[in-house]
């Protein structure tokens, strides 16, 4: 059955070239803006190094100071002290590891011995990063707990410093200098898209070698809650996300904020998913978020996509819907035949819908085809720094399911009116 | 004519209402288009209101745990000022080319926020953006005593809060009656004014950036709070290898902190390169929407045609001409076309009135909606010619031998 529907289709494609064309340039041009989209946006949340375990981890980006109602303005995010990682982050449950770094890599110029400015994103990390975070090492590897615990001056760096630096030679053992300091190359690891703000950098050094990340000193007694970290936390087994979160947010309602003033009446914290932290970062100060609920952002977010898509899809879709019907009518004796013969209105639908979806799968294919040109004429401009767009089976399948809503969504009004043809009518309306 | 046009119109609604919702929507895709392009082109054209050659900008990565950092950092502008190559230099909390320049509002004495954008600057910015002054004078060690309360304005604000009339020595109003409820508890006491001391010709923050109500906001040096973002106007012809003499000087006098520089014009050319990819990714984007709208247009048309050839047949038997014959095809669709854009434009009118689209001055607004009024007629039309000419071709004889 399948079979022959597929077989009319191709058929029906064949005998109106025009139309067949015009049709597929819409669905491919659709495709083509989708799934470079999608690319897009797989780029920015999928598994890509060094953050290939994603369904393992969550971060930990900052903590809410929460006021009393009138006070202030309602809540204050402030990153983490070394303090707060101990006690609320590391003695939770299910967890393998748990890393902290400097969230935002700062941008930092020096000059090179020749005299070039060089300018460099730099960033804090300690030694776990390395081991929860896989990186492509080009060469060497990344820190250890001992180079962090004795403030060794080490660095790692990516392969676009190396060949700035060094010009592609090799790099380990070699010295570079940041902040007066003589750091030895330990390590050169792959570029990272600058759109992986978590993990990118182009120098990465043990946080230990700055003052400012060192413990904090005891204030009044009490051990400081603010300091200049996020963490990373990897769990054992990616079941285990939601208990972590929910025990990490219990564990931080039992702490009594030492400070009065300002009177801070809580503290909160959310650990989250990489899409989860994204969304609320994008969201945050565009929506009332005093209650930055842990589901809501990345719901609005995901809607947010989702409905964009569906708009674009709009008007490519009553295009097609207009093509579709007006190449019924051509085909009005075939299916006074199949009427007369006793066929369905639903098996007819049934068909225009195969045959429909058959359309946009192919344009899909085109698409594809066309979105891998648009992306490596993307990368090869070079529009984000080490941004490499690329298609996989994850893209694909997106795409393909895109092709599939489509041709359903563009393809029930048509079939609907087709089934509704009258036999005798159709059967009346012959063409040459 | 056009009575019996709408007649036929009306005899296929059911065909003929998709058509229209696709008018409808590829309208309002031109719309938006043609309007953001005016926007931009509009835009570009008005001065900067500053020059950015020969301007670098220092970005101070600090810690806030020291205590000392206001002090420190006039240290830094004391230090700058001892160096041959820099002429002037100025702490701003918003950076040309890149940043919102959201931090300040203002409200008009009846309570209404004045959309305006503005930034916190030290006295030296006037030097080093090489800001024009038409009223009044720049920022000056004077505005001391008025605690970080002395602005500068553009004149555009100038223009929209006292007319004609010179603002200079005027009060601007800083809160409005919530505000002042939720800050003070209404204690009108607290509440204080900004006080103008002079206008600047325009500022406007990056090529694209629209004109607005500016305001500069002066901040001390023993203020509370400075920015940590450092402006230096370099003496014209200092070479490029001199920021590593300057980076050294800055380092010398504050170890731990981190600095960066970039010249203003590298700021600019990203800003630049951001906003012409975003423009050609959508324009191109909207360009093919409009190709493959015309295309299908086109296919419809050609279809009806060959579906309607009875009824063309038949007028042509009756003597009807054959320039006619075209014209109804071409006036059928124009008909259609004019019904979506009625719509569309009762949807789009909405827009200015609710205040959805801040930024963009009404004459720009309309032109970008006039342009896609023409646009669309135009492009009906070249879909219409090819198959209304094939309606006029039909032969009588033929057509009526059809069935």
């Amino acid at each position: 059955m399948l079979k022959n529907y597929i077989k009319i289709a191709f058929k029906v494609l064949l005998r109106r070239k025009f139309f067949t064309f015009i049709s597929l340039f819409g669905i491919s041009f659709t495709m083509i803006v989708l799934i470079v989209a999608t690319s897009f946006y797989d780029h920015l949340f999928g598994p890509f190094p060094p953050e290939i375990k994603l369904d393992r981890t969550l971060y930990v980006f900052d903590l809410l100071y929460r006021y009393p109602q009138g006070g202030m303005d309602s809540a204050d995010s402030e990153n983490l002290s070394h303090y707060a990682v101990e006690r609320f982050i590391r003695p939770l449950e299910g967890i393998e590891q748990v890393s902290i770094f400097q969230a935002f890599a700062h941008s930092h110029t020096h000059y090179n011995d020749q005299g070039d400015k060089v300018d460099s994103y730099l960033k804090y990390v300690d030694a776990a990063f390395w081991e929860i975070m896989e990186f492509n090492f080009v060469e060497g590897a990344g820190f250890t707990q001992r180079d962090v615990a004795d403030a060794q001056q080490v660095t790692v760096i990516n392969a676009a410093t190396r060949h700035r630096l060094f010009g592609d030679e090799p790099a380990v053992g070699r010295t570079l200098k940041v902040n007066r300091q003589e750091l030895r190359v330990i390590g050169v690891v792959d570029n990272v898209s600058r759109l992986r703000v978590l993990a990118q950098a182009d120098i990465w050094v043990p946080y230990s070698i700055d003052a400012r990340f060192r413990a904090q000193p005891l204030r009044g007694g009490q051990q400081d809650m603010h300091g200049p970290f996020s963490a990373v936390i990897l769990a054992t087994r990616s079941s285990d996300l939601l208990s972590i979160k929910a025990d990490f947010r219990q564990g931080l309602s039992t702490l009594r904020y030492p400070y009065a003033r300002p009177l801070i009446i809580a503290v909160d914290g959310y650990a989250e998913t990489l899409f989860e932290n994204m969304s609320a970062s994008l969201f945050h100060g565009l929506v009332d978020d005093t209650e930055r609920e842990g589901e809501r952002f990345p719901l609005l977010l995901s809607g947010v996509i989702m409905g964009c898509a569906l708009v674009f899809m709009l008007l490519p879709a009553v295009n097609l819907v207009n093509i579709n019907l007006s190449r019924i009518m051509e085909r009005s004796s075939e299916i006074g035949v199949r009427k007369a013969f006793g066929a369905s209105s639903q098996t007819l639908v049934g068909q225009f819908i195969v045959e429909n979806i058959m359309l946009t799968l192919l344009g899909g294919v085109i698409g594809f085809i066309g979105a891998l040109g648009v992306l490596q004429f993307v990368n090869s401009i070079d529009l984000i720094p080490y941004a490499q767009f690329q298609l996989n089976l994850r893209v694909f399948l997106y795409g393909m399911l895109m092709a599939l809503f489509f041709g359903v969504f563009s393809g029930v009004y048509p079939a609907w009116r087709m089934s509704r043809l009258h036999p005798v009518a159709a059967l009346q309306r012959r063409k040459k | 004519m056009i009575k019996h046009l709408f007649k036929m119109v009306w005899n296929r609604k059911r065909a003929n209402f998709l058509i229209g919702v696709e008018l409808f929507l590829s309208f309002l895709v031109l719309c938006a288009v043609l309007t953001v392009c005016t926007y931009f082109l509009d835009n570009y054209r008005r001065p900067l209101g500053f020059s950015y050659d020969d301007v670098w900008h220092i970005e101070i990565a600090h810690s806030t745990t020291r205590g000392d950092e206001e002090q420190l950092k006039s240290q830094i502008l004391l230090t700058l000022s001892t160096l041959d190559e820099i002429e002037a230099a100025a702490y701003v909390a918003e950076v040309p080319f890149g940043d919102d320049f959201d931090g300040v509002s203002i409200f008009s004495d009846d309570g209404k926020r004045i959309l305006n954008r503005g930034n916190w600057v030290t006295d030296g910015l006037g030097k080093v953006l090489d800001l024009e002054i038409v009223d009044g004078r720049w920022f000056n060690r004077e505005d001391e005593g008025l605690k970080g309360d002395a602005v500068v304005i553009n004149e555009e604000l100038a223009k929209l809060l006292f007319g004609l009339e010179s603002p200079v020595g005027k009060d601007i109003r800083r809160w409005n009656a919530e505000l002042l409820e939720s800050r003070f508890a209404g204690d009108l006491a607290k509440a204080t004014t900004y006080k103008v001391v002079g206008v600047v010709a325009d500022f406007r923050g990056d090529d694209f950036a629209p004109s607005t109500p500016f305001v500069f906001r002066r901040v001390g040096l023993g203020d509370d709070y400075v920015p940590s973002d450092l402006l230096v106007r370099l003496r014209p012809g200092t070479k490029a290898v001199f920021g590593e003499k300057l980076l050294a000087r800055l380092q010398s006098v504050v170890q731990d902190w981190r600095f960066s520089i970039t010249p203003l014009s590298d700021h600019r050319t990203t800003n630049f390169k951001l906003y012409l990819s975003f423009i050609t990714i959508g324009g191109f984007v909207a360009g093919l929407l409009i190709v493959m709208v015309s295309l299908g247009m086109m296919g419809v048309l050609w279809q009806n045609v060959t579906q309607r050839i009875n009824e063309i047949g038949l007028r042509r038997a009756l003597g009807g001409a054959t320039r006619y014959i075209a014209a109804q095809f071409l006036g059928e669709l124009l008909v259609v076309t004019t019904i979506s854009v009625v719509f569309a434009l009762a949807i789009i009118v909405q827009f200015p009135l609710n205040d959805a689209i801040e930024f963009v001055h009404r004459e720009i607004y309309l032109g970008g909606i006039f342009a896609a009024i023409l646009l669309m007629y135009l492009l009906v039309t070249i879909c219409a010619l090819y198959p209304s000419w094939l309606a006029s071709r039909v032969q009588p004889a033929e057509a009526l031998h059809h069935e």
